[in-house]
């Protein structure tokens, strides 16, 4: 049966009464509805659908959603939807929490369809954020309508082979607005959200120092990630003038959730700091003027990034003076 | 130029701590392994502390630097809470751990710390900052303070670095020793430098109480005699004294909860709108609530305070001991494991609007709460009468499980007008995924970084005792029928009959 919004939110409907007539009141039992923005995800025919299930699945537990996943399958020529609901049973309670979920399967050609089909089942009055699982989908022109209804828009990166592009695809999205004009949403890369923690401990540790005047960055992998080349951005956006020499230390490309940059050294008149984190584990030694100490950096998977990602309020001015500065080698 | 703020992103991350040490005396004892420990283990793990963090513990108790570590090790591994232990970040955090024996009664111990503060300083680049924890008995804070100010601990040549002092609750046991407690630490910090810890406003659901009023613009207009009839606060626990019978025998729950943690609640939640969030704002806003409390004059004490005292009940098959049973308690003791009062606030937005407040051991639950209850509608419509039975409550849940209710009425499917009361339950577990901090660990974090917004003042301290001592006053002159409750009951009748006097009822949280 052709997708149809109507028949998808009476679908939905008709779910949430049978959940209710299961519950019992006097048990505490039953099931609490639970949504705070409308979450749309691109993703790819090829991305694996319980991986991606699993961590949408945790990603809800923190923010509540109707999730709709978009997946594209070139070679469809109908565009198909099924419903359900995600239940979880919080620690220690009886009552079940439920979030909504659409799944959508269409092909390229009907982009235009599904563009209008979400316009029918977003929810009402709260935000709505588009994770681009695959920078490049961000660019097909048919989903523009939904990309004009976001309040936020979400990419990754950091699984880029070729940073050019990749660079090239976030600069379009955070320029490309309606018309020309500035965009209504605001973007955000989880590559960026990855060097969070590389940011704070330097912010911690020169928080009184003097400001660093050169620098290096190092990074297992033969081409550079963008988390280093946010981070060496960031660098040289908040320390004008600073030279940062960058540079491979280890040609292996370990996988995105092991950490790539390897090491951050920063040096000036009366700055002396060096982060390392030999493995890529969570382990980081950082030296300042002499004297050892250790962080914890825990590995950062899709489901927590986004997750963090959600919880920002307010735009990230900082991010996009990073973007603006950013080089790729 | 210094990248002093440069580098903060406040969406993403929250400033850091700046180099210190933390000086904890007492740091055998029980709190530091229970909780200062932990939440400072913890603020390393969420890389709240500078590389330039240490600590240096103080106790009688004779020990050398590996025994503290090993001993505050096997207390982050046991009362750590809802985070994992990181062998590798202990083996880096335990290095800035340091343990000086001696004996705080004497000026000795000072002057040794004297020596170590600027050896630790050398060793670990703290900057010359130090917070003194005074984790002791109440009795010794003066004394602490005092042999800090003999050795000059007090202060730093250098202006950049700080000095601060942070005590324990509670402060002073009636209105004269805590002039005198304060007098006493004025003698040697100034008060800015002086963090009064309360662990209750630490808590995120107290915090929250401000977001609450004043982040929402549809519940202030509310929160006022016109439309708010009573207000109930509840600070229950189902145990006993649990082995602090010494202790709790010279405390009460009047002074060991009413007068500072629930007063600090009172004034969060009625306090008017502060002009800005900072610090002193919102504390001047708290300090005017409390001093706007009337006072009870001492014939109007009966009428509006009852004190409790739980006996032994037989409760699932188990016999529990009355207070006067337990060890430490004297068989004839007088103290209040109970106490409710009934407080006015003389300002314009409260006046005449009852606060309620109670809190005791051994009933039958450990929850507390704040519920404002507001008045009826003006006209009942509806045959059956409920709403009047039932009026709108909204209840901030502070623990064991954090959250905010709202009871309203809502018509019952079918024909026919019947109502029927619901509640519409935030959550805070469940609204958000992450873990909240415990209030040590906010605290503790504030302290270095010089906030004081959740800690109290000395005003603030000096207030709400002047509100209780009246009370405690005319307890201290009479003679009470104690035991005068069961265990696992909600308190003595006369708590009850407090509320009917004004035709309100406590609810059973």
């Amino acid at each position: 049966m052709p997708a149809d919004a109507a028949r998808l939110l009476h679908e939905l409907d008709e779910t949430w009464r049978g959940l209710g007539k299961d519950q019992d009141k006097d048990l505490g039992t039953g099931v609490l509805r639970a949504c705070a923005m409308t979450l749309i995800v691109a993703a790819a025919e090829a991305d694996d659908p319980q991986e991606l299930g699993g961590m949408l699945s945790s990603l809800m537990q923190q923010h509540p959603s109707r999730t709709i996943v978009v997946r594209t399958c070139p070679h469809r020529d109908e565009v198909e939807a099924r419903t359900t609901v995600q239940c979880w049973m919080p620690f220690g309670r009886r009552q079940q929490i439920c979030g909504e979920w659409i799944e959508i399967y269409a092909g390229t050609a009907q982009f235009g369809e599904v563009a209008l089909l979400l316009l029918g089942l977003t929810v009402p009055d709260l935000p709505v954020v588009f994770w681009v699982r695959h920078t490049a989908l961000g660019h097909l022109d048919a989903l523009r309508p939904v990309l004009s209804m976001a309040t936020r828009v979400i990419v990754d990166t950091s699984e880029a082979d070729d940073q050019v592009s990749a660079l090239d695809a976030v600069r379009s999205l955070a320029q490309d607005g309606p018309d020309g004009h500035e965009p209504v949403w605001r973007l955000a890369d989880l590559a960026w959200g990855r060097i969070t923690r590389w940011r704070k401990a330097l912010a911690g540790i020169l928080r009184n120092a003097p400001a660093p005047s050169r620098g290096s960055i190092r990074w297992a992998g033969e081409k550079m990630s963008m988390p280093a080349c946010y981070l060496d951005a960031w660098l040289r956006s908040v320390f004008p003038g600073i030279e940062i020499d960058l540079a491979s230390s280890d040609p292996v490309r370990p996988p995105v959730n092991v950490g790539r940059i390897r090491v951050v050294q920063l040096n000036g008149a009366g700055v002396d700091v060096r982060l390392e984190r030999p493995t890529g584990g969570p382990n980081v030694v950082a030296i300042t003027d002499g004297l050892q100490s250790g962080l914890v950096f825990p590995r950062l998977d899709e489901a927590t990034l986004l997750a963090e990602e959600l919880g920002i309020a307010g735009p990230d001015h900082l991010f996009r003076e990073a973007l603006k500065v950013a080089r790729t080698g | 130029m210094a990248a002093t703020q440069v580098l903060d992103d406040p969406l993403r991350f929250d400033r850091p701590a700046p180099p210190a040490t933390v000086v904890i005396f007492g740091a055998n004892g029980d709190l530091t392994q229970r909780k200062l420990m932990p939440a400072l283990y913890r603020l390393a793990f969420e890389r709240r502390l500078a590389p330039g963090f240490a600590v240096i513990g103080t106790s009688r108790t004779v020990m050398s630097d590996a025994e503290f570590r090993a001993k505050m090790r096997a207390g982050v591994e046991k009362y750590l809470e809802d985070s994992p232990f990181d062998a590798a970040l202990w083996e880096e955090f335990e290095r800035g751990l340091y343990y000086l024996a001696g004996d705080i009664s004497g000026d000795a111990l000072y002057h040794e710390l004297g020596a170590k503060l600027a050896a630790v300083e050398a060793e670990r680049h703290t900057g010359g900052n130090a917070l003194f924890y005074l984790s002791t008995q109440p009795s010794y804070y003066a004394r602490v303070a005092e042999g800090l100010g003999t050795a000059g601990l007090q202060r730093t040549e250098d202006p950049a670095a700080w000095r601060r002092i942070i005590v324990e609750k509670p402060f002073g046991h009636d209105q004269a020793s805590a002039r005198q407690l304060n007098a006493s630490l004025h003698g040697v910090f100034e008060e800015p430098n002086i963090y009064r810890i309360d662990h209750y406003l630490g808590k995120e659901t107290v915090q929250n109480i401000l977001a609450f009023r004043f982040g929402n613009g549809i519940f202030e207009p509310l929160w006022n005699r016109r439309y708010v009839n009573h207000v109930q606060i509840t600070a229950a626990e189902n145990i006993g004294v649990e082995g602090r019978g010494g202790y709790y025998q010279e405390a009460g729950a009047l002074r060991d909860m009413i007068q500072n943690h629930l007063m600090q609640v009172m004034a969060t939640i009625a306090m008017e709108p502060p002009a800005v969030f900072d610090a002193a704002t919102v504390r001047d806003e708290r300090a005017k609530l409390l001093r706007s409390i009337r006072i009870l004059k001492p014939d109007e004490v009966a009428t509006h305070a009852v004190a409790g005292q739980y006996g032994p009940a037989q409760i699932g098959g188990e016999r529990l001991a009355g207070f006067r049973e337990e060890k430490g308690v004297a068989p004839d003791a007088r103290t209040d494991t109970y106490a409710a009062v009934t407080l006015f606030i003389e300002n314009w937005r409260w006046a005449g609007v009852p606060f309620y407040i109670r809190s005791g051991k051994r009933l039958p639950k450990r929850v507390t709460d704040i519920a404002i209850q507001f008045n009826t509608a003006p006209l009942s419509l509806f045959a059956d009468g409920e709403p009047g039975k039932w009026p709108n409550l909204l209840v901030v849940r502070i623990q064991p499980e954090e959250g905010i209710s709202l009871r309203f009425f809502s018509k019952r499917p079918g024909s026919g007008m019947t109502l029927r009361p619901v509640t519409m339950d935030f959550n805070y577990g469940t609204s958000f995924g992450e873990r909240s901090p415990s209030a040590y660990e906010t605290l503790l974090l504030d302290a270095l970084l010089g906030d004081p917004t959740l800690y109290t003042r000395q005003d603030m301290v000096e207030a709400s005792w002047a509100v209780v001592q009246p009370i405690l006053d005319v307890w201290s002159g009479s003679r009470f029928e104690f035991p005068n409750y069961a265990s696992g009951t909600w308190g003595p009748k006369e708590s009850e009959e407090m509320l009917a006097r004004r035709g309100h009822v406590w609810r059973i949280p």
